[in-house]
């Protein structure tokens, strides 16, 4: 079962520079909750700030009732985070089998993860470097639900695909929140996130400007394209649209 | 490419303002604190050595202590020895015979890099120690004594011919990180094979590095036998080796304040405990743990903080870069559907039956595509596909395949990279750009040769960068990918291979990238090869179109008709992807 | 020769399980640990200090390994406080801090005292061909290659050496995971220490009683590492042996006074040549 992931006024820096600056977001356990923004908005700089990549600099963040921000990495996998971070970090020394040992809790076992990948099955015992670049994505996933996360933090899972394969994976992310996860689903192509998901919110440069049920969005396209351009001064005034779940 | 340069004058005044106010202080002082003053800008001046090869060329030599040592040999025998030149004119031939003994110890750098190199120069510290110990070479032993001459014995004299000497030696530090020696060394520490594809040698950039560096240490140590009086083999020893190069990381020596602050700290902590009558161990100690914090603390060292600090000042002051759009009024035609392609082509760049194998894996097999002079022909095919290969066949990285790469009839075969890069240039999947130069310097230092202030204006103009000296590291992805891109276009190539340049950007960027891609054959007469998953930047951009898959062609040909191929789609495409637009 | 071949085997023995602990460090880690003679060395004098109460030699051996397992959580403490996000160039920097303290400490150990150290073996010999050779040799080579199968098989095999590969792979993603990398590290650490305290345990009997000669021979270690390619154990382990019989034949000859130099030259000779068509392979 998930719990909801509830991001409260989070600062994220890096260095010096705030990246993301006081946002505040909740992903519900069992929906999808997609991010966008065009690149350098601070979608991935939040999600490195909510796994521990990067220590937040101010805020909390939560998992159901029990903040998580001020844990180090490894805990807060154990109480259920999974983080699938951008450019498919397989450990390409390790046969498949061992990628999914890594990560695999106590008590679960790799059946599911099978089912949704079959493709993994046969190969088992080849080393993740051997993969094809849709396979390791699976991979990638895959280790991720073997986790028995409760919330699950997917970055640019397209990037670097061929579409046949973003097609096939992204129903997934669907599965898995079907499963009660919490999915965060950061995308840079805003048409194949909206599909899938339930709720979203734009960022840009570093805030969140635009927010609502992902059907809503789908028909203010304009909207969000100009989310995705707007400047500092449009950071003011954030846009909340009255949703209807 | 020589001679003084705008950027330099600012450092160069501060050091001299410096260096003013050191001799200031230190030539009324009494005699002891003369003497230390001498020893730690004689460890500055190592400290300089060490800032060359490691701080501006990125190489782990561990040896350039060792290198001193040979300027102090030199200095020994001809001065002390045998007397044939007296010091301090036998100075300048320790500074040269240390040169081509820095150059030999250059050379496994080559092959070696990182901590494999760290190992071998290691290696060659403790060699060179054993030969100090053994007092066999001329000039090792401390049996003999240099004396200075009556015109420099006399108060604070030796301490002004060090000063001078360290004052000289940053100056032409300063001014050396600026030309072009000084840019190639930076490129190579951030990565030698965007920088050999830039057109710049390694081979030879690196023994600029090793040389200059060697020439700081034997001076350095020619300075130091004449003030000691007769060589300490303990000076040199590995230890002593591994102590100084930390210390110069943890200061920062590639700049010239870092190499003056380690002298500085050197030479007070070693006083202060004597005075106050401390063991060494204290002070090892003292070390052990402040190299600790120092290490787990920064990036760059103290001097690069407080560079940091500086440039954040100057920051405020300067917008952020914006790119400019493209200019409305030029008509942008995106041809979707181009003649077919001609197989055999005598001009642009042509791939015939191209085969590259690793081991028992065929990356690319019997690959044939052309693209003809001033035009744009993409690729494109799932990861894997082989792409990334061809454009390193192309380059040079890739040493052994079968098949024919040529550009305009001229095969490439057996061309090393650098020279490859006068015809044909590329860019990188990750940033590759040199982050501590400006946008000028960085375009000049592609340029290879000498390149005019027009030159450079119209490339950035292209990019839509403006003219300015924030460092490469502080502008925003887009701006550094269409820089990396106008680096590519500055060298006049005949060919330019762009690899992924939209990933990451949005529809927008992506847009307006394809836009300038499209002025690229026109205005810069190159023939383009574009590697994209952007299917709609591909449409705009390129009318014809190869797919790889499984390293083997599966199409060539007019875009609109390869993407709509139920084969192409079936492979790659799955049924039409909806990009935003 | 033949002596010189086995007088070698010592100084080789001692090389070839640093060299081992070097290589399992590097990969693990991704630090070249230039201390980890000096810290094997403090735990062996550790244990003359011990013997020096007159306590049994073995169990002063054992205590001496316990003090080397502490000063290796110590050692790895730091690195997986303060140096987890550091890059390989900066946490090998931080370990000459190691050093240097090491020596420091050592050098106040054993100035001016003279111990002894007996040969836990009575200097028995075996005889093969003709040729008496010390016990504490055999034990000692052999002890080393035992090591680098070892470690090799556990590494492939067992759920722990899964997680160390992954994390000397991807030490961020790995703990994203939940592998618990600053325990591994302390653990390696931990580990890297016996094992090299157990090396210096064997030199001591035949070196002299000053520290830095001990600190130094992370130099001929390291080069035997790399002549492994910093990656495979069992010509780490191979090198060092051959690297100490190199200088036994240097020390009897008329170059005795150089032999500090073999390391050097062996690895230039060796790498020059492996690596005389590898132009790109390494550069980034």
């Amino acid at each position: 079962m998930g719990s909801d992931l509830v991001i409260d006024s989070i600062t994220v820096k890096r260095g010096e520079l705030p990246v993301v600056r006081d946002v505040s977001l909740t992903a519900p356990a069992g929906k999808v909750t997609v991010l966008l923004g065009s690149n350098g908005a601070g979608k991935s700089t939040l999600l490195d700030g909510i796994s521990g990549v990067i220590p937040v600099a101010s805020g909390s963040v939560s998992l159901g009732d029990e903040p998580i921000q001020t844990l180090r990495r490894d805990r807060r996998a154990a109480k259920g985070l999974a983080y699938v971070e951008q450019g498919r970090t397989i450990f390409s020394n390790l046969t498949v089998q061992e990628n999914l040992a890594v990560a695999v809790k106590r008590g679960k076992n790799y059946d599911e993860a099978f089912e949704l990948f079959p493709e993994l099955k046969p190969r088992l015992r080849i080393t993740a470097q051997m993969l094809s670049g849709g396979e390791q994505q699976m991979l990638v996933l895959a280790r991720a639900l073997v986790s028995d996360p409760k919330v699950l933090l997917i970055d640019e899972m397209s990037q670097g695909l061929a579409p046949v394969i973003v097609k096939r994976l992204l129903p997934i992310v669907q599965t898995a929140a079907a499963k009660g996860i919490a999915v965060l689903l950061v995308e840079q192509f805003a048409h194949l996130a909206l599909g899938i998901g339930d709720r979203a919110s734009v960022m840009s440069v570093g805030t969140v400007v635009l927010e609502g049920t992902c059907t809503e969005l789908l028909g203010r396209m304009d909207d969000v394209r100009r989310a995705y351009l707007q400047g500092e001064s449009a950071a003011a005034d954030t846009e909340r649209i009255a949703q209807a779940g | 490419m020589s001679g003084l340069r705008r950027g330099s004058i600012p450092s160069l005044l501060t050091l001299m303002g410096v260096m003013l106010v050191l001799v200031a202080v230190v030539y009324p002082a009494p005699k002891y604190w003369q003497y230390v003053a001498t020893v730690g800008l004689i460890q500055a001046a190592i400290g300089l050595s060490i800032g060359v090869v490691y701080g501006s060329a990125g190489m782990l030599s561990l040896c350039q202590v060792s290198l001193a040592a040979v300027g102090s040999w030199t200095v020994g025998y001809l001065s002390g020895q045998s007397g044939i030149i007296p010091a301090p004119w036998s100075i300048p031939f320790g500074a040269l015979l240390a040169v081509p003994i820095g150059l030999l110890v250059g050379l496994p750098a080559m092959r070696l890099r990182g901590v494999n190199l760290a190992i071998v120069t290691l290696g060659f510290a403790v060699a060179i120690y054993s030969v100090g110990e053994a007092g066999e070479v001329p000039g090792s032993s401390p049996t003999f004594f240099v004396s200075l001459p009556a015109w420099l014995s006399g108060k604070g004299m030796w301490f002004l011919f060090v000063w001078a000497s360290f004052l000289g030696l940053a100056a032409a530090v300063i001014v050396l990180r600026r030309s072009r020696w000084g840019l190639t060394w930076l490129a190579i520490a951030r990565s030698e094979r965007a920088a050999a594809s830039m057109g710049v040698s390694v081979f030879r950039t690196k023994l600029t590095a090793f040389g200059v560096s060697a020439f700081i240490a034997g001076w350095a140590g020619g300075m130091l036998v004449a003030t000691i009086g007769s060589p300490d083999p303990g000076t040199f020893s590995p230890l002593e080796c591994l102590s100084f190069f930390v210390l110069a990381v943890m200061m920062g020596a590639g700049y010239w304040e870092g190499a003056l602050a380690l002298g500085f700290f050197n030479a007070v902590s070693s006083a202060l405990l004597r005075q106050w009558n401390l063991p060494p161990e204290i002070g090892s100690l003292l070390f052990a743990v402040g190299s600790v914090q120092v290490l787990s603390a920064g990036h760059g060292g103290f001097s690069g903080d407080v560079r940091r600090l500086i440039n954040r000042r100057r920051r405020r002051d300067e917008h952020v870069v914006t790119l400019r759009s493209r200019d409305a009024s030029a008509p942008a035609i995106a041809r979707t559907d181009g003649p077919p392609p001609a197989i055999d082509i005598g001009s642009g760049l042509q791939f015939r039956d191209l085969t590259v194998k690793y081991g028992a894996v065929t990356a690319l097999d019997s690959v044939t595509i052309s693209v003809p002079e001033r035009s744009i022909v993409g690729l494109v095919g799932p990861n894997g596909a082989g792409k990334s290969t061809l454009v390193d066949a192309a380059s040079g990285f890739i040493p052994s395949y079968t098949g024919n790469i040529m550009v305009d009839g001229r095969s490439l075969d057996g061309m090393p990279v650098h020279h490859r890069a006068r015809l044909l240039r590329r860019t990188f999947q990750s940033d590759r750009t040199v982050g501590e130069l400006n946008p000028g310097d960085y375009l000049r230092l592609s340029a290879v040769k000498a390149v005019t202030i027009a030159e450079i204006g119209e490339i950035l103009d292209f990019v839509g960068c403006p003219a300015t000296r924030t460092r490469l590291d502080q502008l925003d992805v887009r701006t550094r990918r269409l820089l990396m891109i106008g680096s590519c276009l500055v060298g006049q190539p005949k060919v330019a291979l762009i690899d992924e340049p939209a990933a990451g950007l949005s529809a927008d960027e992506s847009e307006d990238l394809g836009l300038r891609l499209l002025d690229i054959p026109e205005r810069f007469g190159a023939a383009v090869l574009v590697i994209e998953h952007d299917m709609e930047l591909v449409r705009l951009v390129c009318p014809t179109v190869a797919v790889l898959d499984f390293g083997k062609l599966i199409a060539f040909g007019p875009t609109a008709a390869v993407l709509d191929d139920p084969q192409v789609q079936a492979a790659y495409l799955g049924d039409e992807l909806v990009v935003p637009a | 020769m033949y002596e010189q071949i086995l007088g070698g085997l010592v100084a080789g023995g001692v090389y070839a399980a640093l060299a081992v602990c070097v290589v399992v460090m590097y990969q693990m880690l991704g630090v070249l640990s230039f201390a980890q003679s000096a810290l094997g060395a403090l735990g062996a004098c550790s244990m003359l200090w011990f013997q020096s109460f007159g306590m049994n030699p073995w169990l002063s051996v054992l205590l001496g390994l316990v003090v080397g397992a502490a000063i290796g959580v110590v050692a790895g403490w730091i690195m997986a406080r303060y140096f987890l996000e550091a890059s390989v160039e900066v946490r090998s920097a931080a370990t000459v801090g190691f050093l240097v303290a090491s020596v420091a400490i050592g050098n106040r150990i054993l100035n001016g005292s003279t111990y002894s150290f007996p040969d836990p073996f009575g200097g028995r010999t075996v005889t093969i061909g003709g040729q008496g050779i010390p016990i504490a040799t055999l034990v000692e080579v052999t002890l080393a290659f035992v090591l680098a199968v070892g470690i090799s098989v556990g590494l492939k095999k067992t759920f722990l050496g899964a997680q160390l590969r992954a994390m000397s792979e991807r030490a961020t993603t790995a703990q994203l995971l939940g592998v618990r990398v600053g325990l591994l590290t302390v653990l390696v650490w931990s580990a890297g220490c016996v094992v090299s305290t157990m090396a210096l345990v064997f030199v001591l009997p035949t070196s002299t009683t000053s520290f830095p000669p001990l600190a130094y021979l992370i130099v001929p270690a390291t080069a035997a590492a790399l002549l492994g390619l910093l990656q495979n154990i069992y010509m780490a382990a191979l090198g060092g042996v051959l690297i100490g019989i190199a200088e036994s034949l240097v020390l009897a000859s008329r170059f005795g006074r150089y032999t500090d130099a073999i390391p050097f030259l062996i690895v230039v000779a060796v790498m020059m040549y492996w690596r005389r068509k590898d132009v790109w392979s390494e550069a980034r």
